[in-house]
């Protein structure tokens, strides 16, 4: 879903429970390159919205950065956020 | 459903009118959540002068107000310059890096990386501000 959404994104997916519906997302992807760390969870946040609309996903954790080939060091960024109702 | 104009036109006001602006369950003082409570853990080290809001009494309403100003409806919020810049984790980040010093304008305190949330010390911020 989120690689269908950012072309070239590297995405992996820690199921932090076990119960399928608290994940942790780490993404890396060129599309994040010259974007702010809020834009970037923007982005990722888009694209599992309908996962989060119909409850199959509860909390997502975000963790960003832009693909390294695509960005010299110190403009990738990096940042984790939470969605979930301790934090709404 | 739309944001209230005149709520959003105060929110607008709010932000023009302070550089660092952080949207809190709470207040300084006494946040109500743990993840505003640490931004502003991160505020007090950095040193910098911000205004805050507690959201909890209009809560959706301003849900609505920062959907459309900024596309995020979680809080807390902190704005630099009118520009949301993250919530709790994104701050910490920043903060860690020493991003959100650069971005405010302050000299990063020395052995933060790693920060602890933390108690505030030393309230910088402007009186606890009521909307409605």
């Amino acid at each position: 879903m989120i690689e269908a959404a950012l072309p070239g994104a590297e995405v992996e997916v820690i199921d932090e429970t076990g119960s399928g519906d608290h994940l942790r997302a780490t993404v890396r992807a060129p599309q994040f390159a010259g974007r702010t760390r809020i834009d970037q969870h923007r982005l990722v946040r888009t694209a599992v919205q309908p996962r989060m609309d119909d409850g199959s996903i509860h909390a997502l954790s975000i963790k960003t950065s832009a693909a390294s080939s695509a960005s010299p060091p110190g403009a990738a960024g990096a940042g984790a956020d939470r969605v979930d109702p301790g934090n709404s | 459903m739309p944001a209230n104009p005149e709520l959003k036109q105060k929110v607008e006001e709010l932000l023009g009118d302070h550089q660092v602006f952080l949207f809190m369950k709470g207040t300084p003082e006494m946040p109500r959540c743990g993840f505003s409570m640490r931004v502003v853990g991160v505020l007090e080290q950095l040193g910098v002068e911000y205004g805050a809001v507690d959201v909890l009494p209009l809560l959706d309403p301003l849900r609505e107000v920062t959907g459309e100003l900024a596309d995020w409806r979680t809080f807390p919020q902190l704005y630099v310059n009118a520009e949301l810049v993250g919530g709790c984790d994104i701050v910490e980040e920043m903060f860690e890096s020493g991003e959100l010093a650069g971005l405010v304008g302050t000299e990063q305190p020395e052995g933060v990386e790693a920060a602890a949330p933390q108690a505030p010390a030393n309230p910088q911020q402007s009186p606890p501000m009521q909307l409605g």
